[in-house]
């Protein structure tokens, strides 16, 4: 009874958030498209499209949410449309590096909603925490190289300039994934071991 | 009659513990050894370059000597062998008898091995962190994801290691830039890939 009560409340909560988020980036692209910035209101729309997705999903029925999932989500959302690509952050350079970091947390998060998932309940218990800890940050480290050979692939087949920064700038990208996937590991190999 | 059995279970497992151990003492000496010749051998000749390497092969040639020091080690004899095999590849053939320069694939080649290799290190983790009746309560997805996770790990562990290397000392490890950096993330990727395709696909038995 506790659980399902908690489920709606989470429920809520991603509605009321993706919904927020949804109308902020419809006002800013609108906003972008009268000032003439076309290619600020198209990644505006883009935000719309991500905000909209848990939004859908959270109308579909015993969809059970992991919170600090969504929550990063969106946090990697407003740092990388709107902070990075409109606010022009991207050319501080150290923000694609802490956005990278945010998007290992997320993976992490990824990692542990996906876990609690696809392994039953009454075998949860007599699983070493060093398992946990191992999956959460091997996800981290899978999901950080899908994403350089994603670039990478882009750069060879269609001439993008992805990973225009070259070798260094691959390998903090990767190394700021892996940090990002640590954190959550080791957080959750903590807990783990406390139950 | 039943005890009998018990008893005869705990002798032969006694008796793999001890071919195990002799094993691990036997292939570790007997590569130190090798390489020690090598070291000598080019210290003599003022190759300080290949001595360095000769010297980090001995120590990777040790370190399965710590799993003696396990209550019970359950680290296959086919995984110990199969470090030895990526020790002779990479430092003695690869580095020492220059096949990474010779042959552009060798580097390639011995990623992919490694990504086996570690996926396979992936699929004994998981046997050992995870009990026999949890493992039945779980979806295939999670061994697989898991030795892919720890290959990709290993990878990018490694990547790491040439990057600091480089900023820190030698600036050569990756001298093949950023395309040398993917190629081999890729090829671990796929070693790991094949590996986590067939665990999927055996989870019971693997």
């Amino acid at each position: 009874m506790y659980k399902k009560e908690s489920g709606n409340m989470d429920r809520k909560i991603v509605f009321g958030i993706s919904l927020v988020y949804v109308l902020w980036m419809a006002v800013l692209c609108a906003m972008q498209y009268t000032a003439g910035a076309s290619w600020k209101a198209a990644v505006a729309a883009g935000g719309v499209i991500s905000g909209a997705i848990p939004l859908i999903l959270s109308w579909v029925p015993r969809l059970r949410f992991h919170l600090p999932l969504v929550i990063s989500y969106f946090l990697f959302l407003t740092g990388s449309q709107y902070f990075g690509s409109i606010r022009g952050w991207y050319g501080l350079g150290w923000w694609d590096t802490f956005l990278h970091f945010v998007s290992g947390l997320l993976l992490g998060f990824a990692a542990i909603a996906l876990y609690e998932r696809l392994v039953h309940r009454d075998a949860g218990k007599a699983i070493s925490a060093w398992f946990v800890f191992l999956f959460v940050l091997g996800f981290a480290a899978l999901g950080g190289v899908m994403w350089e050979i994603y670039e990478f692939s882009g750069d060879q087949f269609f001439g993008t300039t992805l990973q225009g920064g070259g070798n260094k700038d691959t390998m903090t990208d990767l190394i700021a994934d892996v940090l990002g996937g640590l954190v959550v590991a080791t957080g959750s190999g903590i807990r783990t071991k406390r139950k | 009659m039943e005890k009998e059995r018990v008893s005869y279970f705990w002798k032969r497992t006694e008796r793999g513990g001890k071919v195990k151990r002799i094993i691990i003492i036997l292939l570790s000496t007997g590569m130190m050894l090798l390489l020690a010749g090598l070291m000598v051998y080019f210290i003599i000749k003022h190759d300080t370059l290949r001595w360095g390497i000769a010297a980090g092969g001995i120590v990777l040639s040790t370190l399965p000597l710590g799993l003696l020091f396990l209550k019970h080690n359950r680290i296959n004899t086919p995984s110990i062998i199969g470090w030895y095999i990526f020790v002779i590849c990479s430092i003695c053939l690869g580095s020492i008898a220059g096949f990474y320069g010779r042959f552009s694939w060798w580097d390639t080649s011995v990623h992919f091995y490694k990504g086996i290799f570690t996926a396979c290190i992936g699929v004994t983790l998981y046997k050992i962190l995870v009990p026999e009746a949890a493992r039945r309560g779980m979806s295939r997805l999670i061994p697989a994801l898991f030795a892919l996770g720890l290959a990709i790990t290993g990878s990018v562990l490694w990547e790491m290691y040439e990057f600091l290397g480089d900023v820190i000392a030698s600036h050569t490890m990756q001298r093949g830039g950023n395309t040398d950096t993917m190629v081999d993330l890729l090829a671990g990727f796929f070693g790991g890939v094949l590996i986590a395709i067939y665990t999927g696909f055996r989870k019971q038995n693997v």
